[in-house]
């Protein structure tokens, strides 16, 4: 096989057996790998109805194709569960260099079942693969982890690894690589952590075959070229890596501030790309493979130094803006927090406004937050993200996410969620496509499934009016369903600024020899799509979970160049339905899942 | 230059090129046993037999040790005479090699050649010296494990136990030490006892224990092994040098003293000797950036 | 005229597609393990890629004795015969910064010898941390004596 390596390892955590596998290779066609891939073996072997925590639940670790090629910024791989945070499908995206030192030792995919009886890690050296005992590094922080681990394996492994945040089943803990790198969402990590998994460590030395080794070449020289001349790609990512974002979203009206009673922000220059490269920033890096290099290697300094990686715009916004919050270093520092204890940066920072937004209601006191928790404290806000990593104190309480949260105390309105995952960074009221892609989403509250900001707001590919909404549901389909192909290719989201399915396509069919076209690469998207939605639907979600917050249907924004806006979803939704293929309770008709090769799901 | 014509093929050469090369330039392949392009030729495996026709007469020579002199030299390099002497000369080796009937450089040409293998002989084939990919535990490099692991012994360098009895005394083993400038393995002995090994049969003092002997066997017959950072070959015992940053293995004593002979006095190796080239490269990164000037050594 | 390749780590993101360029180029899979380029990446976002720097009276092309590691008189490119290797890994201890290494399973050492002229990790760094660039005559006699070499050819960083 080309591109793919054709084996799949599969490992019983609770005997401390594995075995590999030959990977399904029409499966591999039609869902090309990573998320596309692994959700079809998830969901063919796993009861959607599923304790995510429980041992019956699995956890894949896949790369795609591509994953470790020459192809343009193809460091990604995906982890697919059932998302504790969410109870949908979570394929949870990372890079770095995990994936590819994967494919070197000769696999696409790890699936993990059970749970082993005492804290484990694997370590895969090839074809050697050991179950060893972690029970030494159980308790600890990501970095100090790693280091461990790669004096007791080798010096030139990867980590894949969670912290104490997974080991106490935070729900939204996530999965880190390479120290720094995340995968993010849903509560991954929690899954991790349940299973008594602390890394996985990979070291390989093999390599991955091309089909057409002069058409990897040229496509790859193509695209590389496309990415060096677009200005996102080539400029604004390389220089101030996505916090570019913080200036523009603002300028845009769309900034959400305080738990998104506002969309603008009165601190935004003081956490904006240039105010952070002048105090944080150290150097940037890229991935695998990757002309872009948005990596951020930081410091932050004053009372809360440190020094790390990161933040991203949206994890910025989460402890900055979304709590009022305008101390970079501070900011910093709870993002260098994050990554050193494994937790999901967004959905902690948002879990915190709602707090605080409660605290002010009065809803909740200092007795249970255990500090003054009104928007804009600082010290709270950066205390409470260690805390809740251990679940100490009222941690314990925010280590479930904003929608319990808010649940228990009677304002479930107040979590800025859907589907129990939280929204990040752009409000919908400004953005309508935003809204549509956070209602529609197959893993909840998530901006890069369909990230109609660019778009919307930075006009790649072109700029299209973000209040209109009769055109949303047309771009949403195509922005999700190219996002699902390239997520399963193996290839890195922002490479979409500049390329499109015409050049991606072309790779894809050089690296592994099948003939994909721009057509077929975006009804993998469609396929891949249309697969986790059935999952949801069989999880027992429905078309009432395809909404959003009161807050943002109905109160107008109250400031900033988008005042007076709400979101219009109730006259996208139905469009976004009948597009898609499916009916009006948006399931996908039989027609649309014979259309796609699913009829085996009817 | 001279003309020549091989299997019908016309070709021009410069004289003194052999036969052998001289077919390699036209893509004719002719099998060779005991023949590698960076050691002097001895064409005592007599495989790559070939019939050259000088003016009337006829005759076999071998490709690999005979160098073209004559223009209008016709070379056949598949007559059926020629098969027939490749095929009894491996008719010999099945019948004397023993355990090196299983290697898959003789199977291939055993099958070529029908020749059957003697049936106590005929188990299912040897991985090659260098094993193939999907089965391949140990890395491509010359990457000793971490040593403070539990990992198996490096076997990958032909280690079997009946290895001796492989031997088709081609002598490349020999060559090969000899070219390295140390030579310390030749023939002893005579007929079927005729045999390939050090001084009195002793481990040799003289030898610096780098394995090209090992490298070069057709048919894995050379034992290298190591572990726990000592490497046994022939029989002497090299106790490794330990790379004092990784703790990894990585050479022998008497390697290093050797490969500081070709340094004078301006450039030395003495600095880098006790560093195994992973680290060695690894610290010369480091020094471009975090000092203009070469970083000393303690 | 004369090319060197010329590295320059401030510029280095520790991608890694110089290793997997090199690998598809030159082993035709994508395999850092065997690329004759690889990335260090040390702490802060400190990246430097290292090769082969073709020294002048290369201690590697010294020690061999089968002639697969030749010096080329004009380009000064030592260039590998693998056919003639006979694998005692001498030149792999010789190298005083560790940039040949031995293949095992191809039986030969192997090392950057500029891809004939076109050097794919050139081509697809992605921001000129490694160059071809042409030869000034100066750099060019620096660049041969190999203690100095690193002075000479790589720009200097500020840590």
């Amino acid at each position: 096989m080309f591109g793919w390596t054709g084996r799949v390892l599969r490992v019983n955590l609770g005997e401390k057996t594995w075995k590999i596998e030959p990977i399904r290779s029409e499966d591999a066609r039609l869902f090309i790998g990573a998320r596309g891939l692994g959700t079809k073996y998830y969901i063919d072997e796993v009861d959607p109805t599923v304790d995510p925590l429980s041992p019956e639940n699995k956890l894949i670790f896949a790369t795609g194709p591509l994953t470790g090629t020459l192809t343009t910024s193809s460091g990604r791989y995906d982890v697919i569960t059932k998302g504790p945070l969410t109870g949908t499908i979570a394929a949870s995206n990372s890079g770095g260099f995990w994936g590819p030192e994967l494919k070197y030792a000769g696999f696409d995919m790890v699936i993990l079942e059970g749970k082993a009886k005492a804290p484990v890690y694997i370590y895969i050296y090839n074809d050697m693969i050991e179950i060893r005992d972690a029970r030494h590094l159980w308790g600890k922080d990501v970095h100090s982890v790693t280091d461990s681990l790669l004096t007791e394996t080798d010096s030139e492994a990867k980590v894949a690894c969670i912290g104490p945040a997974g080991e106490n089943l935070v729900k939204f803990a996530c999965i880190m690589n390479e120290k720094d790198r995340a995968a993010g969402r849903s509560g991954v990590g929690a899954v991790m952590g349940s299973k008594n998994l602390k890394a996985i460590v990979v070291r390989g030395t093999k390599g991955i075959k091309v089909a057409d080794r002069d058409a990897v070449f040229q496509s790859v020289a193509a695209a590389r070229k496309k990415l060096k001349e677009h200005p996102v790609t080539s400029g604004g990512l390389p220089t101030f890596g996505t916090n570019v974002l913080v200036g523009i979203i603002n300028s845009a009206g769309a900034l959400p501030t305080r738990n998104f009673r506002e969309a603008i922000f009165e601190g935004a220059d003081k956490v904006s790309a240039e105010t952070y490269n002048e105090k944080n920033l150290i150097k940037n890096k890229g991935c695998m493979g990757c002309p872009i290099g948005c990596g951020r290697v930081a410091k932050s300094n004053g009372i809360y130094v440190g020094q790390g990686e990161g933040p991203e715009y949206e994890s910025t916004w989460s402890f900055g803006p979304d709590c009022g919050i305008d101390d970079i270093d501070a900011i910093v520092k709870a993002n260098f927090i994050c990554n050193e204890l494994g937790m999901d940066t967004i959905t902690l920072g948002s879990t915190i406004a709602c707090a605080m937004e409660l605290y002010e209601m009065g809803v909740l006191t200092e007795n249970e937050t255990g500090y003054d928790l009104h928007f804009g404290n600082v010290n709270a806000m950066v205390k409470l993200t260690e805390d809740t990593a251990y679940r100490r104190g009222f941690g314990d309480e925010l280590a479930e996410g904003s929608w319990r949260l808010a649940e228990k105390w009677g304002h479930p309105e107040l979590s800025m969620t859907v589907k129990k995952q939280e929204m990040p960074a752009y409000d919908p009221r400004a953005l309508q496509g935003m809204g549509l892609e956070y209602a529609t989403s197959n893993r909840g509250g998530c901006h890069v499934r369909g990230y109609l900001t660019s778009p919307e707001v930075l006009g790649a590919p072109e700029k299209i009016d973000p209040e209109d909404n009769e055109t949303k549901p047309v771009w949403l389909k195509a922005f999700q369903d190219l996002t699902a192909a390239l997520d399963s290719a193996g290839m890195c989201l922002f490479t979409t600024f500049a390329l499109g399915a015409a050049d991606i396509a072309p790779q894809l069919a050089a690296v592994t020899g099948v003939d994909y076209t721009e057509e077929s690469f975006m009804q993998a998207g469609d396929r891949i799509w249309n697969l986790e939605r059935l999952f949801n639907m069989k999880a027992g979600l429905s078309k009432s979970d395809d909404t959003l917050p009161p807050r943002l249907l109905k109160d107008p924004i109250p400031n900033g160049p988008m005042k007076g806006r709400v979101n219009r979803l109730d006259s996208m939704l139905p469009q976004y339905y009948s597009l898609r293929g499916w009916n009006e309770e948006g399931i996908p008709t039989e027609e649309k899942l014979i259309e796609l090769g699913l009829a085996s799901y009817l | 230059m001279i003309s020549i014509t091989i299997n019908g093929n016309p070709l021009n050469i410069e004289a003194g090129t052999t036969i052998l090369e001289a077919a390699g330039l036209l893509g004719i392949h002719i099998p060779t046993l005991c023949y590698h392009p960076g050691l002097p030729a001895d064409g005592n495996c007599r495989m790559c037999s070939v019939e050259i026709e000088e003016g009337k007469k006829r005759k076999v020579v071998m490709a690999c040790s005979y160098p073209i002199t004559k223009d209008g030299l016709i070379i056949e390099t598949d007559t059926p005479k020629i098969y027939s002497l490749r095929k009894f000369v491996l008719t010999l080796i099945a019948k004397e090699a023993k355990e090196a009937c299983n290697t898959p450089v003789l199977r291939h040409l055993f099958e070529k050649y029908n020749v059957s293998v003697p049936t106590r002989f005929n188990t299912s084939p040897d991985p090659l010296p260098h094993t193939p990919l999907d089965t391949h535990l140990a890395p491509p490099l010359d990457l000793s494990p971490n040593p403070s692991l539990n990992t198996p012994i490096d076997t990958s360098q032909n280690a079997t136990h009946d290895s001796a009895s492989k031997c088709i005394l081609c002598g490349l083993c020999v060559r090969a030490c000899e070219a390295e400038g140390i030579g310390c393995l030749d023939f002893c002995r005579r007929g079927h006892l005729r045999e390939v090994t050090s001084p009195f049969k002793e481990p040799p003092t003289s030898c610096i224990g780098c394995g090209a002997c090992a490298e070069v066997c057709p048919t894995g017959a050379i034992e290298k092994l190591e572990k726990d950072g000592v490497r046994i070959l022939w029989g002497r015992e090299f106790q490794l040098v330990q790379c004092t940053r990784c703790g990894r293995f990585f050479a022998t004593k008497e390697q290093l003293e050797r490969a500081a002979l070709n340094y004078d006095d301006d450039n030395d190796l003495s600095s880098y000797e006790e560093i195994c080239p992973q680290c060695r490269r690894k610290e010369e990164a480091y020094a471009l950036v975090f000092s203009k000037v070469k970083a000393t050594r303690g | 005229m004369e090319k060197v390749l010329l590295i320059s780590p401030d510029r280095c993101i520790g991608c890694g597609s110089c290793e997997v360029a090199c690998s598809l180029a030159q082993e035709g899979e994508c395999r850092p393990s065997l690329a004759r380029i690889k990335v260090f990446r040390f702490e802060l976002g400190i990246h430097v890629p290292m090769t082969c720097l073709q020294c002048e009276n290369a201690p590697c092309a010294s020690v061999c004795k089968t002639g697969a590691l030749e010096q080329d008189q004009e380009t000064g490119i030592i260039n590998i015969h693998s056919e003639k290797c006979i694998g005692c890994r001498m030149c792999v201890v010789a190298c005083p910064f560790g940039n040949i290494s031995y293949n095992r399973e191809g039986k030969s050492a192997f090392k950057c010898t500029q891809c004939d002229g076109d050097p794919q990790c050139a081509l697809f760094c992605p921001t000129e941390a490694l160059q071809y660039v042409p030869a000034e005559k100066d750099n060019l006699e620096k660049k041969r004596a190999y203690a100095a070499k690193f002075a000479a050819i790589v720009e200097e960083v500020e840590a």
